[in-house]
């Protein structure tokens, strides 16, 4: 099953997987794995622990040639799944089909975070178009919206059920980022206000550092910040009109950075594409997804304001 | 050996190159007396990014292996750090890059975006 493309010359496959309890989760996975194996091409499976843990005891010894990842840990950050899971498994096997079980939406993702995962699943298609990968993504259809599901219907050209499979008929992965690409909720009062340019990236450092201990992160999570922060605002000053503002608050078990400019990204994969080793720039909003907890997004010809939350514990 | 010409970031006329005018501690690069070893100082982000692409510019140019002291460096960007990545590429083979005490997230960065590049770049502890 969707060893190969259904319609198209692009061999690019990214079905997605509605199932209602783990029996069909197993029906719809595990072949989907087996033929992979059986065919030796590279197989990963990065969905929530739970699933992983059914997955492992239904696969038996078939899983110790599997490389298994929880979701929940190196996905949380939905920006991350793009460079440091799917394009890092593939690219290792840059000559062969590989195939990745990747499931970045469970029931329980919060409001925050996803519009951030809807748009990762959108561009998955420009991500990968031409390669040799299949990605399988399983949805929880007890657990998930109908707005989740009529969501996956746009952005996975095929898709998989008890009943079978079939082209999606309302593919459409463009307009799921255009409209998730909304205004993000304001700073409160309290927020701590640094404007930034190229004087103030060590004094931005600074404030930043003090607010951030004593909010409790560690010294290696306060260095994640500092970097973040000098990435967003270092982008701000080169490509977001010379300089931007950036807001600090506390929100629940978050510290939430957020750098504003009068930019405008225009390309969409910017930050989730790995750089190539030779090049110097095109790194900072990628070693931002790598860092943070959550990165959302909303840029248009007005400004652009990334937030990025780091977990305080 | 004639010694690059290193410009300087952070200095003034009055005191020591802690602050300038805006509070920041700038970059301050230095040659030690236990040659050939330069003491890096302060924070390398995009204020300072020309002197220090100039900086490894002028150590390539030297036709020596390079030595970094780099315990008093407090803060370094990925720009910085593809800087040194690429220096190490250009010291080919045959000529030496030593890191002593980098800055743990400059370790961090160099194992997230070049894995390939860490055996090249010799790192002192001490």
């Amino acid at each position: 099953m969707t060893t190969t493309p259904l319609s198209s010359a692009d061999p690019f496959v990214h079905p997605a997987l509605f199932y209602r309890d783990d029996a069909e989760y197993l029906a719809g996975t595990v072949p989907f794995i087996t033929d992979g194996l059986h065919t030796g091409e590279p197989v990963a499976v990065s969905v929530p622990g739970a699933k992983l843990d059914l997955l492992r005891a239904a696969l038996g010894e078939l899983g110790e040639r599997v490389r298994f990842l929880d979701m929940t840990v190196v996905g949380r950050n939905p920006g991350r799944i793009i460079p440091g899971v799917l394009r890092a498994f593939a690219d290792l096997h840059p000559s062969r089909r590989v195939r990745i079980i990747g499931e970045p939406i469970w029931p329980g993702r919060s409001d925050a975070e996803y519009p951030a995962c809807v748009q990762h699943e959108a561009l998955i298609n420009h991500a990968f178009t031409g390669r040799m990968v299949s990605i399988l993504c399983p949805y929880d259809t007890t657990g998930l919206s109908t707005q989740v599901l009529d969501d996956a219907v746009a952005t996975h050209p095929v898709l998989i059920d008890a009943d079978g499979q079939r082209d999606s008929g309302r593919y459409a992965p463009d307009r799921i980022v255009d409209a998730y690409n909304r205004p993000l909720l304001p700073p409160p009062p309290a927020a701590v206000v640094i404007p930034v340019h190229l004087g103030r990236m060590s004094d931005a450092r600074r404030l930043t550092a003090e607010h951030a201990r004593g909010l409790g992160l560690t010294e290696e999570r306060v260095d994640d910040v500092l970097l973040s922060i000098t990435e967003l605002a270092t982008n701000s000053i080169v490509h977001g009109g010379g300089a931007g503002t950036v807001h600090l608050w506390a929100e629940n078990e978050h510290l939430v950075v957020q750098v504003s400019d009068s930019g405008h990204i225009t390309d969409p994969l910017a930050g989730r594409i790995p750089a190539a080793t030779a090049q110097t720039g095109g790194r900072g909003l990628l070693l931002v997804n790598h860092l943070a907890d959550l990165v959302r997004v909303h840029s248009t010809r007005q400004g652009t304001t990334i937030q990025a939350r780091f977990r305080r514990s | 050996m004639e010694l690059p010409k290193i410009r300087q970031h952070g200095t003034s006329d009055t005191g020591p190159a802690e602050c300038d005018q805006t509070g920041s501690r700038g970059l301050r690069i230095e040659p030690l007396a236990r040659r050939p070893w330069w003491k890096v100082v302060g924070e390398i982000d995009l204020k300072a990014r020309d002197d220090w692409d100039a900086f490894l510019e002028s150590m390539v140019a030297t036709r020596s292996d390079v030595y970094l002291d780099l315990s008093e460096l407090e803060f370094i960007d990925t720009n910085a750090t593809a800087a040194l990545v690429r220096t190490a590429d250009r010291l080919g083979a045959d000529r030496r890059l030593v890191l002593n005490r980098p800055p743990a997230t400059l370790v961090r960065l160099l194992h997230l975006f070049w894995p390939e590049a860490v055996p090249t770049i010799e790192v002192q502890a001490r």
